[in-house]
């Protein structure tokens, strides 16, 4: 617990034991694990550029936002909506559900929504960007050189991956393929679809997810190109 | 009721308005005006023009400056929706506007390109995106009985392809400004792919003369169009078409060719030719990519120019270089000196020169000059002294374009020297591109 390779404490408000279980009751293991991932990655990330927990940030809406960031993908979260924001719509109504006030609620509504929002998400925020890092890590490998030596390996092994990158493009593709206005074009959710449902692939998410370094391996039943 | 909703005149309006005609194309202003005018039309038509939030200033602030991340003053090193959204901020918080609605017209700025996102962070960031969205066709219907009117104020100016090449030049700086999965990083890529797009006249007048220019600074002989002179270059006239088609244009980041197509007796037009008009390449990747699309075009059996310059590379780019024949060499590049001491430091020269220049000139007068120069740049000046090379002024107005050398000069009498003096003027003159004589008067 002491030794930096191995700080794998989360936040333990009443909230986020709350938030931790949400998640887990809703989300297959892979997003779960994921999500959870993600939120230790930002907060080694956020210390790697030398910001600390509480001074330039607020640790428990990292927390909250990394945790509820997929729950667009879930059954329970699924709606008319891009996965993004049908997940930052679930993950505000929790945290309103538990008295949290309107401008936190902000804050990880916009962290959410914004995740797969490249370029625009670091500019919202503290919080935003540290999330944006976070998931960017664990799904794509940004900045992994900056985690501390065997701090994935230690993660990866008490959360495994379940090759994050393709389980979670089946299922945001299904979503689209299922209710095409959950793709509008030059999205990342309309990205996924025409590469799962292919029409024309261009520059390929699993491209991305190779060069990861993660080796998240195709699941049996992923088409590749 | 009015046809036109009317511009804001407050101050900030006025400001924010000034900010993007300085620092835009007119087709992106006018593609920002009218953003405004639909974002108006539609809070009409949904009946929010009385909500709390529904600010008109605001509302003008976010649309009118919503691009200002593809104009002059967007440095490139992010997403120009977030160069413009700062850009849009700096310029609110100079009008101590409230740190509160700085914030609301930064966020619609920064995700007006972001569906199902910008609609829902309130009313000003729906509005802007909704009346950028019209602009480009999305829900035109609303505003259908406005439309005319609107265009006959703010014509479109080929809108979409002029800011298209504006988000691509600003995504093409950095990779931060060109992400995966993002209008400006997809537009990128599809541009990158391809580089070279096919467009009419009227889409092409703003893009032209800058890489016209660019051409011109790197050309020796290159000459300057004024806008008179690009009016009559795109001019649709009997006498420019002789017969043959409209002008096309084929549009690269770096160059561009503007070319018709001339029918043969052939009624299928299988054997149709492409008559070169306008051939300006700043780079080789432009001139291979504009060639691919030029030696791939459909029914064209032949591709004719006389604005190739001799140095140009395209027979190293075939596999049979005798397919590129020189039908003709066309002479219409000359110099005639007056001020030979501005006109020699002007230049740089490949090799260091000190040399003493008589030049016999019978209209003007003889004198002797001092050239010291070489590669970084040299200066000139009138002398007394003995000069180390005597030349006619004609075959100095031949040499100093860097295309003639001085040797061949010598070898027709109009210059004459010692050998070794006039072997180092020959490396010296020569310049690394040829002369080319791009426009013609």
């Amino acid at each position: 617990m002491s030794s930096p390779t191995h700080r794998i404490d989360l936040p333990d408000s009443e909230l986020a034991r709350a938030a931790k279980q949400f998640v887990y009751d809703v989300s297959p293991a892979f997003v779960a694990h994921h999500s959870l991932r993600s939120y230790l990655f930002g907060r080694e990330l956020a210390a790697a550029k030398g910001l600390q927990p509480d001074v330039d940030y607020d640790d428990e809406l990292v927390f909250l936002s990394c945790m509820l960031h997929d729950l667009g993908v879930t059954e329970h979260g699924n709606g008319d909506q891009r996965f993004e924001v049908d997940g930052a719509d679930v993950a505000a109504r929790f945290l309103r559900e538990h008295g949290v006030p309107e401008a936190r609620v902000s804050t990880v509504w916009q962290a959410i929504a914004l995740h797969t929002s490249v370029g625009l998400a670091h500019r919202f925020g503290a919080e935003q960007a540290i999330t944006h890092l976070g998931i960017g890590a664990d799904i794509v490998g940004n900045d992994k050189h900056l985690l501390p030596s065997g701090y994935a390996d230690h993660v990866h092994a008490a959360w495994p991956r379940h090759d994050l990158g393709y389980a979670l493009a089946e299922l945001i593709a299904d979503q689209v393929q299922a209710n095409p206005q959950k793709g509008p074009p030059l999205t990342f959710p309309g990205h996924l679809h025409q590469l799962m449902y292919p029409v024309t692939p261009t520059v390929t998410w699993f491209e991305v997810v190779g060069a990861a370094g993660w080796n998240d391996r195709p699941r049996a039943s992923t088409t590749t190109p | 009721m009015r046809t036109i909703p009317e511009l804001p005149t407050d101050p900030i309006a006025s400001a924010a308005l000034e900010l993007a005609r300085s620092t835009e194309s007119e087709s992106v202003l006018n593609h920002s005006v009218r953003s405004y005018l639909w974002a108006v039309l539609l809070a009409e038509h949904e009946n929010v023009t009385s909500d709390a939030d529904y600010d008109p200033v605001l509302l003008f602030a976010a649309t009118v400056m919503h691009d200002l991340g593809v104009g002059s003053r967007a440095s490139g090193q992010q997403r120009f929706e977030i160069e413009g959204a700062d850009l849009a901020a700096e310029l609110l918080v100079a009008h101590a506007v409230s740190n509160n609605d700085v914030d609301r017209v930064w966020e619609a700025i920064a995700i007006h390109t972001s569906p199902g996102i910008a609609e829902r962070r309130g009313l000003l960031a729906y509005l802007t995106r909704e009346g950028i969205g019209i602009d480009f066709g999305r829900q035109a219907d609303i505003v259908r009985n406005q439309q005319q009117a609107i265009h006959a104020h703010y014509p479109r100016l080929a809108m979409v392809r002029s800011l298209v090449d504006a988000i691509v030049e600003h995504a093409a700086r950095s990779e931060a400004a060109a992400p995966r999965y993002s209008i400006p990083g997809e537009l990128l890529h599809e541009r990158r792919q391809h580089g070279v797009t096919r467009m009419g006249t009227d889409e092409v007048r703003d893009l032209l003369p800058e890489r016209y220019e660019r051409w011109r600074r790197m050309t020796p002989g290159g000459l300057d169009r004024n806008d008179k002179r690009w009016k009559l270059q795109l001019l649709e006239r009997a006498w420019s078409r002789q017969g043959r088609s409209e002008l096309f244009h084929l549009v690269h980041a770096d160059g561009y060719v503007s070319y018709r197509i001339a029918r043969s007796g052939d009624a299928l037009g299988h054997r149709n030719t492409c008559a070169i008009v306008d051939y300006v390449v700043c780079t080789p990747e432009a001139h291979a990519a504009l060639w691919s699309i030029l030696l791939g075009m459909d029914l064209v059996a032949s591709i004719e120019s006389n604005k190739i310059p001799l140095d140009d590379p395209l027979p190293h780019l075939l596999t049979d270089p005798r397919q590129v024949t020189t039908t003709a060499l066309t002479d219409g590049l000359w110099a005639r000196p007056i001020d030979i001491t501005a006109l020699l430091a002007a230049r740089c020269y490949a090799v260091e020169l000190d040399v003493v220049i008589g030049v016999r000139d019978p209209q003007l007068g003889d004198a002797a000059y001092r050239l010291v120069g070489g590669p970084d740049g040299a200066s000139c000046a009138r002398v007394g002294a003995e000069p180390d090379v005597r030349c006619e002024v004609s075959a100095l107005g031949a040499a100093v374009l860097g295309g003639v050398r001085v040797t061949e000069l010598a070898r027709a009498g109009s210059v004459r020297g010692d050998a070794p003096v006039l072997t180092r003027l020959d490396r010296g003159f020569l310049a690394d591109v040829s002369p080319q004589f791009g426009t013609y008067f």
